[in-house]
């Protein structure tokens, strides 16, 4: 399954946003099915919106499942290091 | 009262300045005149700083006048050209003002559009003078929406006020950004009582503090953007809120933050950002292939 972030949400800048791709991914994770999530198109991620949505995933989940099952595709370079400084901050 | 602004309008002068006016703790006066004649530098952080002054004075049932806004001379043009004397008085000095190219007016920005505004009109304006790309541009992008993001996070009015001047040969930007919020310091200290409010500003910066003042807050926008200002734009930042301030700069490979308590006074929360962009210095381009 390949989640186009894009197709969901029209920015990735604040909590509801981030939220908003939490609830996207959240059904796969709790089948434990892997998921891709895709960032094409998407210029930039803040804080709050990971904090939202990976976070609180691996908040949920475990962050082993999260990186175990999620995929994540077209992310440029700051998304990619938000997403894993976020990630290593959080559970380290 | 009638208040002669300094001739330096930077919020680094007009901080203690309004300090020695208004007294400690501040006195709003019934009516304050603001006069300009004496004015002959303008920066965006003065500006700011002036129109956020302004409207917290308003808000607390001041009247606010501006004079000595002698058209003649080239400062009370730039400031007429900014839109700061429009947003106050309804109306340019003069009926040729107009933007400047390497300015981006004043104007309030409610959170619901920040994100939008900093995409579709402040990212293509610095990528055009820089003449940057746009995905060179992202981690000052990122940083500019985390400033608002911590607006509305810790604010109970979500509008930001916000000035941008480009400097070509300097290949230099400076934005300031100011809010109407609590003030950092209150919202340190919510959490943490003991500090100062030049502590509680530094606090803020710190990596993972945060106030909780939404569940989601782990404390890591302001550090992003202390650390991306300094270590990857080039930059230097200063803070302002309350009674106290912070300058976080780097020179070399070290990074430095000198507090300054109770010289001076600001309403909500004002961000001075310098950001250089022929000293941007990033790693890691090429991601395509994510690994966790």
């Amino acid at each position: 399954m390949v989640i186009y972030v894009k197709k969901h949400i029209s920015s990735c800048d604040t909590n509801t946003q981030g939220s908003a791709l939490y609830k996207c991914i959240f059904a796969h994770l709790n089948a434990s099915n892997p998921v891709t999530v895709d960032f094409n198109g998407t210029m930039n991620v803040t804080s709050s919106f990971v904090n939202s949505s990976f976070v609180e995933l691996a908040s949920h989940f475990g962050a082993d499942k999260v990186k175990r099952l999620v995929k994540i595709k077209s992310a440029n370079r700051q998304i990619a290091n938000m997403i894993k400084d976020r990630m290593s901050k959080e559970f380290a | 009262m009638i208040i002669v602004l300094p001739k330096q309008f930077r919020a680094k002068d007009l901080f203690p300045f309004f300090r020695a006016q208004f007294g400690n703790p501040i006195q709003v006066p019934k009516e304050v005149i603001f006069d300009f004649s004496m004015m002959s530098f303008v920066r965006p952080s003065g500006i700011v700083f002036l129109s956020n002054l302004s409207r917290f004075l308003m808000l607390n049932g001041s009247r606010v006048i501006f004079q000595g806004m002698n058209i003649n001379r080239e400062c009370i043009r730039y400031l007429d050209d900014s839109g700061f004397i429009a947003a106050h008085t309804g109306q340019s000095l003069r009926k040729d003002s107009k933007v400047r190219a390497t300015t981006m007016p004043l104007h309030r920005l409610p959170h619901n559009e920040s994100h939008n505004w900093i995409g579709s009109e402040l990212l293509p304006w610095l990528s055009n003078h820089s003449k940057l790309p746009l995905d060179e541009l992202l981690e000052f992008k990122t940083c500019m929406s985390e400033v608002f993001n911590n607006i509305v996070d810790h604010s109970e009015i979500d509008t930001g006020s916000i000035f941008s001047q480009w400097y070509p040969q300097e290949k230099k930007l400076q934005i300031a950004i100011a809010d109407f919020g609590v003030g950092i310091p209150t919202t340190v200290r919510s959490k943490e009582p003991d500090h100062s409010d030049a502590e509680a500003i530094l606090r803020a910066f710190d990596d993972g503090f945060s106030a909780q003042s939404t569940p989601q807050n782990r404390g890591a926008g302001l550090f992003y953007l202390k650390q991306n200002v300094l270590d990857n734009l080039g930059g230097k930042l200063t803070v302002r809120s309350q009674n106290g301030a912070v300058d976080f700069t780097k020179s070399g490979n070290s990074l430095s933050s000198v507090p300054y308590e109770g010289i001076g006074f600001c309403p909500g929360t004002m961000i001075e950002i310098e950001i250089r962009t022929d000293r941007f210095v990033f790693e890691n381009n090429n991601v395509e292939d994510f690994q966790w």
